[in-house]
Order: C-alpha cells, then structure tokens, then sequence
C-alpha cells in the first residue's frame, strides 16, 4: 500500500502541472485508499485543481479541542464539490455561542451550518465518572438538567438565525458502573445516557433545520478501542484518535452535503462488472456472478439492494450500459438473483453511443440539469470520458468490486437525505405516472382535449407545520418555474409561514393518472394596499398546464381579502427559467419597470383579474392557520 | 531512509503551517514561522501520526524545537 500510496501522490504532482483535469479523480483514489490528516494536506493543497465548489460555511461549536478535525473537512468537502470555510468556537463557550443572540454565529460569521459537538463526560460529567455515588433522584435530576440545555440551546439557536444545526448524541460509556448487571439495574448508566439521547433527538425532531449525529454510530464505525486518544486528551483536551477522525468527518459529510444542496437526484448504473460480474454479452444470463454463494456475487447482490434503497429515499435511478436492449431486458427478468428489475429504472440507455451523449439524453428525459446526475461504471476509460465532456455530472469509479457488507453508494453523501417527504418516498412511482401522462400526450388530438382528458385537479392552500420540509426543498431545488429562484431553508419558511401579513402557499395537483403531491409554493406578503409576490414556483412535472394560473388566482383572492388594491411581482432572469418568463404578461399584469437584472411588475385587484383555463379544477380555500 | 522520513516531515509541516515547502527546513523552529503554535504543533502530530503509522507521545513534543527534531522523533518511533 505504501507504494501505491507514493505512486499516486507522484501522478498527483505531475498531473497538476500537465493535466489538471485528470487531478480530481487521483485526488478520488488518493482519500479512498487513505483518508485522513496526511492525505487532507495533500488534498488541500490541490485545491486549485479541483475546479468549480460551491462555497459554504461552518462553525464548529465545542467543548473539547475540534482543530485537527478542521483540514480533514475541509479537504473531504472539496472531494463532494464544497468549498468550505470553518471556524472555530471558543473552547467550551458553546453555551454562551448559541444562547445570546449578539454571538458571533448570528451576526458577523452566521455559517451555513453550524455543528454542535460536545462530549459527555464534558456536559454530563456526574453521570459519566460519578454514576455508582449517584442515587436514582440524583440520576433522574442530571438527565432533566442536561436534556433541558440541550433543548433551550437547540431552541435559542433556532429563535436567533435561520442556519441549520447538527447536533453530536452523547456517547454512551464504555465501561459501566455496575458492569453487567447495568441493563438489569433499576436505574442503569446505559439506560441514562439512552434516555439523555431520547430526549436530545425529541428536541432535534421538533426543530426545523436541526439534525442529529449520531456519535455512537461513528464509535461503533471505527471500534471503540480506536476512538479515544487518552494522551492527547490529557494534555491538549483532544479526545480523538488520528485514524477516527476521517470517520468523523464522513459523519459530519453525510449531514452537510444535503443540508447544503448538493444532492444527486438521480443515479445512472452501469451494468457489466457494476451490478453484477461479469458482461453479459460474453458470459451470458447463467455466466455472470449475482447470488449469495460466492463473495464477487453476494457483493454484487448487496450493491443492487442499495440501489432500492436509494430508490426508496427518492433518487430516480436510470441505466447506461453498452448492451444490446433485448440483452439487458432478458436478464434483467430471467437471472434468478436479479434484485433491481427493468420497472425500477425511469430511464434505459442500453445501447452503442457514447455514454456522454446516453448522459445528456437521461437528463433531458427526466427533466433534470446534469449537476444533479450520479453515475457509477467500472470502466476507467468510461470514468473519464465523463469526467472530461460532462464535468457537472458526480462520477463514481467503482474501483474494486463491492463486498457484502460495502459499497460506494451504500453511505454516499450525494444520496443523503436529511428528511424525505412523501414525495421522495413515491418519486420513483411518480416518474412511472410520468410515462403514461407522455402516452397520453401523443395520442390526444390536439392540446385542449389531452388537457381536459387529463383532469387536473388543483388545491392551494395556506401551508400546515408537514410542508415546511417538502416546501423548503422546493425552493432549493426547482429551477425552470421559478419567477425569482430565492432558495429558503427550513427555519426560513417556518418564520415566513408565521408573519402577519404574508402566507406561503402549497399548492397540491393531481390527475387522471395519479397525485403529484405538493408541487408548487407562492411566498406573498401584503402591506397596506400593495401585494407582493416574493416567491412563486412549480415542479417541472406539472408545467404547461395552466396549473401557476391557480396559484395567481388564488394570490389575488387573498390580497383582495385583505383589501389590496395591487398585486406586484418581480421576475428575475436566470440561465434556466425561461419557461416562466411569460407568466406575469400572459395573465394581465403590465411591466412597471425593467433593469439588467429584474423586470417588475403589476396587476389590479379586483374579481375575476385572472382566468383560469376551464381544464384545470381548482378552489380558494383559505384557511387561516397557524404554523 | 532517514531522508525520506525527513522529506515527508518536510512537506507535511509545510503543509499544515500553510508555508512553501521552501520555508521548511531542519533548522526550522516556531520562532521562524508565524503560523507555528501548540495548536498547529498538535494538527502536525496526528499528520505525524496518520501518515507514518505511528503514535506519538505528548510528552515527546515538548522536547522538539525545531523540525529537525521531529523528523528525529518520528524515524525513532519508525524504527522502534
């Protein structure tokens, strides 16, 4: 490995100055092979060669000594596309740091994400080191105390900015005060600290845009005899191991990278020597390696049973593979061990052309930009076709076959999901919905009768507590209908939702062939006589229907209820939202002003302002809710 | 061997005080780089310590002055 290890670094050097394309990927195999502080030098200083990040910053907040941990987020962070910027807070002021409203996280740095990481021996130290001197009314009293600063400290951070928050469990010791007899006690350590950790989680769930790491999953990850450094932690208060850190990082990666946007949403797959081993051309249906008695096998197996669960989290999974398509379809439904089958792709590219141009194609047929696309093949010469024509596309080299029990998608941060909606959940079946509406389209006669064959049915309404999340989501990631594209956290919609004056709408479609779920938000916020629309957007899948015709006649509706005499709007250009360009002039309102950068514009309020297409049945509903 | 030891303790210093690999040399001490305090000395120890394999004693650190004497520490730890 030391050889390997030096080879690469030497690709790595010359790459930079000849090929800097070709640094990323090295830079890939360099961290996968040996992650941590000495590689994350490397990689820092590679910085430059790994071309567009998108910049974030973080805080981290803490009651031991984080600084080591720094280079190694840092340098895991740009591997997944972040730039990020990390502070420090001071050494144990957490408490202070997230209670008063003037800290700095709130007013000078305020971090895109902030990380709450304290130990237990440090914020629960009677339970930790004095549990056998502690009688069950002082055990019951600790727990309170400590769960109720969690929960003001969550709740202050939530009350004084908008960010998101990850939140460190407790780590439960190791070696318990009364032994095995512990889980029989009538009031047992273990049993503290899970319920400590019950309590911490409650506060994590009821908050929007905080997020819980679970500690003791990452002790568990590296082996508890791995995790502690006991000298380092007496003389400098830096409590963990070198080789423990990049684990925590990964932690700190599968939290960040979806809070901050990065996500894939749909991942394309490789067949021969991916899914399973083998090439099907050559070996044929019998001759390829997937079932549970071989190892090269029952790695295969495994990968494929993570590609349903990725499924299951809402990522959209295609296949690009040099096949014939009756090939793939055959063993697809005939190999006996097969866990992925042809119903559980959106899209099939089984063909000669270059995987690039079955890329682009996938994309366009789900009507998804290539920087949301995921794409995992063996083929080094593959990789980096990709790599080089399609740069915006996350390339995943699956070096080595996967085993049983790991594979590089099964803990990949661009598949993270820090909470699914009920959209995520049926995603895939929506997709499924998608085609049929497509069939549909070609054989509808003309535009009006496909529109009234499919039925649409539209319900707007004041946002309820549940669509925070899904609406939040909205904003980040919808990019053609979106008249002003401001993408809003969590925190943010919440706050906005409990305004006075303004309301965020979900908007909600179904038809003939199925629910679309909540696919659409308006933000509008009303002051004296003037309405002003903030925010107004619609899922790609419900476009050209007339269904944002709705949503401005329900807007209108309100701001009439509250004795607006104009409605306002901006429309902000972008690279991708064309398609909503036309939305404020084909509806009546009149341009008041244009710049570089913005036009604006203007409708009277008064009934009937708008017209809703008679193929779309829709209701004013407003319900006053309080959120 | 104990060259290359060197040269790797070299290029790591450089990188975690945020220096060119130039400014780094044997006789390099904190007094010389700015960016050189117990907390920089801490990030190169657990550098130290992951890319050699080795683990390093606190103890140990406050005898070392310059970089020529880390590169010390680590080839005796190296070679046990």
């Amino acid at each position: 490995m030391a050889d390997e290890l030096q080879s690469l670094r030497e690709q790595i050097a010359d790459a930079s100055n000849t090929d800097p394309a070709s640094t990323r990927p090295l830079l890939e195999q360099l961290w996968q092979l040996r992650p941590g502080a000495s590689s994350a030098s490397f990689v820092n200083q590679h910085h430059a060669a790994l071309g567009d990040l998108t910049k974030k910053s973080i805080t981290v907040l803490r009651s031991f000594t984080v600084e080591p941990l720094v280079p190694i987020l840092r340098a895991a962070a740009s591997l997944h596309g972040l730039d990020l910027t990390i502070d420090v807070g001071g050494f144990g002021t957490y408490a202070q740091d997230l209670l008063d409203p003037s800290s700095a996280i709130y007013t000078t740095s305020r971090p895109d994400v902030a990380i709450l990481a304290v130990q237990a021996r440090d914020v629960a130290p009677d339970l930790w080191d004095s549990f056998s001197r502690l009688d069950s009314a002082d055990v019951d009293l600790a727990v309170a105390r400590v769960a109720g600063e969690f929960s003001s400290m969550i709740d202050a951070f939530r009350r004084h900015g908008d960010a998101d928050l990850i939140v460190h469990s407790l780590e439960v010791p190791g070696n318990l005060a009364l032994g095995v007899a512990d889980r029989s006690a009538e009031r047992g350590q273990a049993q503290a600290f899970d319920e400590l950790n019950a309590r911490i989680a409650d506060a994590v769930d009821r908050t929007s845009g905080v997020h819980l790491l679970d500690v003791n999953q990452v002790i568990s990850d590296v082996g508890r005899p791995n995790w502690h450094d006991d000298r380092k932690w007496t003389s400098m208060r830096m409590p963990i191991r070198a080789d423990a850190m990049p684990i925590l990082v990964d932690a700190w990666l599968r939290l960040i990278v979806p809070v901050t946007g990065q996500v894939s949403k749909a991942l394309v797959v490789d067949l021969d020597n991916t899914l399973w081993g083998g090439v099907i051309g050559e070996d044929g249906v019998e001759g390829i390696d997937l079932g549970p008695d071989a190892p090269i096998g029952a790695g295969f197996l495994a990968l494929q049973r993570t590609l349903l669960d990725l499924r299951a989290r809402g990522i959209i999974l295609a296949i690009c593979s040099k096949n014939n398509h009756d090939d793939v379809v055959e063993v697809l439904d005939q190999h006996p061990h097969m866990v992925v089958k042809l119903e559980h792709f959106s899209a099939v590219r089984a063909n000669w052309e270059p995987k690039p141009d079955n890329l682009r194609s996938i994309a366009d047929e789900l009507n998804i930009g290539l920087d949301s696309i995921a794409f995992i093949d063996d083929n080094p010469a593959e990789c980096d076709q990709v790599r080089r024509l399609l740069s915006d596309v996350t390339v995943i080299e699956l070096r080595s076959p996967p085993t049983p029990s790991q594979n590089p998608l099964a803990r990949h941060p661009r598949f993270e999901r820090t909470a699914l909606t009920g959209e995520d959940r049926s995603r895939a079946d929506m997709y499924e919905q998608q085609r049929q509406r497509r069939q549909l389209e070609t054989s509808s006669v003309s535009l009006e009768d496909h529109l009234n064959a499919l039925g649409t049915t539209v319900t707007t309404d004041a946002m309820g507590h549940d669509d925070v999340p899904r609406i939040s989501q909205l904003t980040q990631k919808t990019n053609q209908f979106n008249l002003t594209t401001n993408r809003y956290t969590e925190s943010q919609i919440e706050s906005f939702g409990a305004e006075a004056n303004a309301t965020v709408l979900a908007v909600r479609a179904a038809d003939r062939f199925g629910d679309h779920g909540l696919i659409g938000t308006a933000i509008v916020r009303a002051s004296a006589s003037t309405a002003t629309i903030d925010t107004l957007l619609l899922s790609c899948r419900v476009i050209g229907r007339g269904v944002e015709t709705a949503i401005l006649a329900w807007i209108v509706d309100w701001a009439a209820a509250r004795g607006c005499t104009d409605l306002v709007g901006d429309f902000v250009p972008t690279a991708r939202n064309k398609p909503a360009a036309g939305l404020y002039e084909s509806n009546g309102f009149e341009r008041v002003h244009e710049s570089s950068e913005s036009s604006t514009w203007r409708l009277e309020v008064g009934p009937e302002a708008i017209v809703v297409p008679s193929w779309i049945s829709w209701s004013l509903e407003h319900e006053e809710q309080d959120t | 061997m104990n060259t290359d030891i060197a040269d790797r303790v070299g290029g790591l210093a450089a990188g975690v005080f945020d220096v060119s690999r130039d400014d780094i040399t044997p006789a390099s001490t904190s007094d010389d780089i700015e960016s050189w305090d117990s907390l920089a000395m801490l990030n190169l120890v657990v550098a130290l310590e992951d890319e050699f394999s080795i683990e390093i004693d606190p103890a140990d650190i406050d005898q070392l002055s310059s970089i020529g004497d880390v590169a010390g520490l680590v080839a005796r730890r190296v070679n046990g």
